[in-house]
């Protein structure tokens, strides 16, 4: 019965889709960025533009739509950075003035690395933030059991990713402990990076003395058995996998198409 | 006589850097079905006798081993990868590291080791639940382990390591942050265990609960075993005391009630023994 209740089924057709056809799925749409960084318009990548308009249309048609606008709230500082900085400081090897205010100056250089930078992490982050926001590691960890991954390379795979969960968990323990010791670990900048090292150091030293304990949890767990492994929770198909697979292999399709057209012009 | 299935064969072991040894020439022999409680203090070598047994000191921590640790009269280290944790279960001290980092409810945490040896998945439930119930942890089936308190992370190792349904069963201070109810209930599971025969190895600071509940006592002192017998003979020697051993408050009492002339006969270390002789006089 508990099995059954975390086996439920997502409601929506795409974000229920098995991880590793959602995987395929991103794969595909790294092509679509590789394409879109290779076609020039006007010796800019302006494919890259449009092409990072299908990541909110995605989480859109998921279900999802406040996990991208928290993702955009996540990355846009860092991408509006990224340009800016770029944009400004690259003068390119044939300097050609696009734009320029006061000491401002915009080269086409700065601007196309400023560009290539800012939309492929929009574009890359985004895919993989709704592969992980359509599908939690253990799903995608226990597809890729079912595939044949080894349940070792398995393990280390899960345990990566939730290790960034279970050390955000212990910075708010360490950050207690020390707010009773007096450390101050609210304020300005300064103070905050004064509780830095206090809180840093018993984190890592932590993180390292559980290894050797986590071997031997591993160990009482039967993890180097050798016999055919089982999953309790295993990932499972909804029956639109070859669906959505065939329609982003067109989608892809026809973006090499225009590639080719693109070149013979 | 029952069987032996542990036996410790002059063993020493020096951890890696170590200038000394954690263990110092210990000779032992556990017999099948018993309940051995693992005395002394802090620094004693109990965990390192643990893991000595688990063969685990010289697979992980690397350390340099003398004699012999015999599980079913078999070199532990001649053991094929996996094999002994299929007979032997080991709940560690720090119950947080226990939990194996991978698995998003108490469900799955305890179903871990279970995935690991191959079972179905619905006979997987069906051991988990029983298990979760022996353990009085069912209502937290459903929740992220990282999330409970210490204690019940406890129950949750325990339970986990209980569901493998091994013969052996080493637990080290099953009870360090469980308060006196969460405690008794865990005594209450290790003497469910001992009447299912299974062998039982239990590190615990709280020698009241020891008295009740092990059939023998081993005592150790700075890597050196010191003492070891019927846990009644053992849990009556006040000469424990020096050696930093904490001994049954009802034993104390009784001993310095005879020291004042006031004898009963026998010196109780469960308040139950005490009731009798009470009765008696």
């Amino acid at each position: 019965m508990y099995r059954e209740q975390l086996m439920k089924k997502k409601k929506n057709k795409i974000a229920g889709l098995y991880p590793m056809c959602k995987l395929k799925m991103l794969g595909m749409y790294v092509i679509l960025i590789i394409l879109a960084n290779i076609v020039q318009i006007k010796e800019l990548p302006l494919l890259l533009i449009p092409l990072s308009l299908c990541i909110p249309l995605i989480f859109v048609l998921s279900g999802q739509p406040k996990d991208y606008l928290s993702f955009i709230k996540m990355v846009s500082y860092f991408v509006c950075f990224v340009f800016i900085v770029q944009a400004l400081l690259i003068k390119g090897n044939d300097p050609v003035l696009i734009w320029q205010w006061k000491f401002l100056h915009i080269y086409r250089g700065g601007l196309d690395k400023g560009l290539t930078l800012a939309f492929n992490i929009l574009n890359f982050a985004g895919i993989f933030y709704w592969l992980f926001k359509t599908s939690g590691y253990q799903e995608i960890s226990a597809a890729m059991e079912q595939s044949g991954l080894n349940h070792k390379a398995a393990y280390i795979f899960l345990s990566t990713f939730k290790m960034i969960d279970v050390m955000r968990m212990n910075v708010y323990t360490i950050m207690d402990a020390q707010r009773a010791r007096g450390v101050e670990t609210e304020g300005n900048v300064f103070v905050r990076a004064k509780a830095f090292i206090p809180i840093m150091i018993p984190l890592v030293v932590n993180a390292m003395l559980e290894v050797g304990e986590r071997a031997l949890t591993l160990e009482s767990k039967a993890f180097s058995v050798k016999c055919e492994k089982t999953i309790m929770i295993p990932a499972t198909h909804n029956g639109y996998e070859k669906i959505a697979l065939t329609i982003s292999a067109l989608i892809v399709l026809c973006a090499i198409g225009g590639y080719v057209l693109w070149l013979t012009r | 006589m029952a069987d032996k299935i542990i036996e410790l064969k002059n063993v020493t072991y020096t951890y890696p850097l170590a200038s000394r040894p954690a263990l110092k020439d210990i000779s032992l022999s556990l017999e099948e079905g018993k309940l051995y409680g693992i005395i002394g203090g802090n620094g004693s070598g109990k965990t390192t006798l643990c893991i000595t047994i688990c063969g685990f000191a010289t697979k992980f921590e690397k350390g340099s081993l003398d004699g012999s640790v015999l599980i079913k009269g078999k070199d532990v280290e001649d053991y094929e990868e996996g094999e002994v944790s299929r007979m032997m279960g080991y709940v560690l001290q720090n119950p947080f590291s226990q939990i194996s980092g991978v698995r998003e409810t108490v469900l799955e945490e305890i179903a871990y080791g279970l995935e690991n040896l191959g079972v179905a998945p619905e006979k997987m439930e069906e051991r988990v639940i029983n298990i979760a119930k022996k353990t009085d942890i069912e209502e937290l089936l459903l929740k992220n382990p990282y999330e409970l308190s210490g204690g019940q992370q406890q129950r949750v190792a325990l339970a986990s390591v209980l569901v493998l349904e091994p013969e052996i069963l080493i637990i080290d201070e099953p009870t360090s942050q469980l308060d006196p109810e969460g405690t008794e209930s865990i005594f209450k599971i290790i003497r469910t265990l001992k009447e299912e025969g299974k062998t039982v190895l239990l590190v615990e600071h709280k020698i009241d609960l020891l008295a009740e509940y092990a059939d023998e006592i081993i005592v150790l002192e700075n890597g050196c075993h010191i003492k070891s017998g019927p846990t009644h003979e053992v849990l009556i020697q006040r000469e424990l005391e020096e050696h930093g051993i904490q001994l049954p408050q009802i034993s104390v009492i009784f001993d310095e009630l005879k020291k004042r002339g006031k004898d009963y006969g026998a010196i109780p270390v469960t308040c139950e023994e005490a009731l009798k002789l009470l009765k008696n006089a």
